[in-house]
């Protein structure tokens, strides 16, 4: 029979193996001997080659390849824990946030005797700790050493004795940079 | 109490990727299990010899699974594999010609062990011994006929119709413009139509 419409293309090829052919097509295919051989030919190879059986390798296949992974275990996030709240512990936050909101009221409640209490015990706290400094004053002044100590930091001798301090402390500096810095030269027993 | 063992059987590609990129060794042998038949079988198809197929197959795995911290998961983890598959296959058919392997075993085995030795492990399909005979025979007759195609046509023409693969994902993994995918899964077949024409008599 003489065909009426164009032959296949190759999409309409593919339309058919998938299914979606158009009608004008699947007639074609019906009165062309040369598309119906073609499209039977075809079937027929794509349905041989899903039939081709999947290969397998060799045993231990993935024993080998896992012996050339690396398996990068990622760092650790630190985690922030808090500790468990046992009733001995709930009662011990009860009582102080208890205490803490008793406080806060008594001082609002009383503000007047609190300022004037802190007042006087400021007073007192301040007095008792200039004479704890000035009787400190005084026994250290009785110590023996004091003289001799009072002599090194007068001004003529203070700046050398500074002077002695930093260069003891660089010098210390540059030895223990030398000593922590490694060699930049070969070490024996290293991989070339 | 010890740790049950993780199945991994029913999650995507992308969550086994996801849980390897984590450290997990279970994942990376997942995804060794989940393709290594079809990796080596694209890639024996390309290089028609055993222990080359299995080198290369490893090289791949190896490629991939210690780069898997790189995947960005946008991409069918699939496609990727088989990209770098099919890099190590056509590298390997620019270097060098090869020799063939038969999939019954070696031509150089000497006795029945030898060519049990040597035969390639095949996958079960629940066939009646007629049925294994016949489809072994095709298929040995359309492997021949695989072997005489260019390797860019014998690469397209496998993902296609071996592996299943879409037109569009073909292009991915071979880095070719759709309309030469196509182009080249037609030739192919004319080709292979003509070469297993004989079959029909």
């Amino acid at each position: 029979m003489k065909p009426v419409t164009p032959h296949l293309t190759t999409d309409d090829l593919d339309a058919f193996h998938s299914g979606s052919l158009d009608s004008t097509s699947r007639l074609h295919i019906e009165t062309c001997d040369r598309c119906r051989a073609l499209v039977v030919a075809d079937r027929d190879l794509i349905a041989a080659f899903e039939r081709l059986p999947h290969l397998a390798p060799s045993e231990g296949f993935a024993d080998r390849v896992m012996a050339h992974v690396v398996v990068a275990k990622p760092a650790r996030v630190p985690v922030i824990s808090f500790p468990k709240l046992s009733k001995r512990r709930v009662a011990l936050l009860g009582g102080l946030a208890a205490g803490m909101a008793a406080s806060a009221v008594w001082s609002v409640a009383f503000r007047p005797e609190l300022e004037a209490l802190l007042s006087s015990l400021g007073g007192a706290a301040a007095q008792l700790g200039w004479t704890a400094v000035r009787a400190t004053a005084a026994g250290v002044s009785e110590l023996p050493w004091f003289d001799a100590a009072r002599a090194w930091l007068a001004p003529s001798r203070l700046v050398p004795s500074l002077l002695g301090i930093a260069v003891l402390y660089g010098s210390g500096v540059m030895a223990l940079r030398r000593l922590v810095t490694p060699t930049t030269g070969p070490v024996s027993g290293a991989r070339a | 109490m010890k740790p049950r063992p993780i199945d991994l059987r029913d999650k995507t590609d992308q969550e086994v990727v996801a849980l390897a990129k984590q450290g997990s060794e279970i994942a990376f042998r997942e995804l060794v299990r989940r393709y290594e038949r079809p990796v080596f079988s694209l890639i024996f198809r390309m290089v028609r010899n055993k222990e080359l197929a299995e080198d290369l197959s490893q090289e791949t795995f190896i490629k991939v699974l210690n780069a898997v911290g790189t995947y960005r998961p946008e991409f069918k983890f699939s496609s990727w594999v088989f990209k770098i598959a099919n890099n190590a296959a056509i590298d390997h058919l620019r270097k060098r010609s090869l020799d063939t392997l038969s999939l019954e075993g070696s031509p150089h085995a000497q006795t029945p062990e030898m060519i049990e030795a040597t035969a390639l492990q095949i996958s079960e399909r629940g066939e009646t011994q007629l049925e294994e005979v016949e489809n072994r025979e095709l298929g040995r007759t359309i492997e021949a006929a695989i072997d005489e195609l260019r390797p860019e046509y014998r690469s397209c023409i496998l993902l296609r119709h071996v592996e299943g693969r879409t037109y569009e994902e073909i292009a991915d993994i071979l880095n070719l413009p759709l309309g030469t995918v196509k182009t080249y899964i037609h030739r192919a077949r004319n080709e292979l139509r003509i070469a297993l024409g004989h079959l029909k008599q």
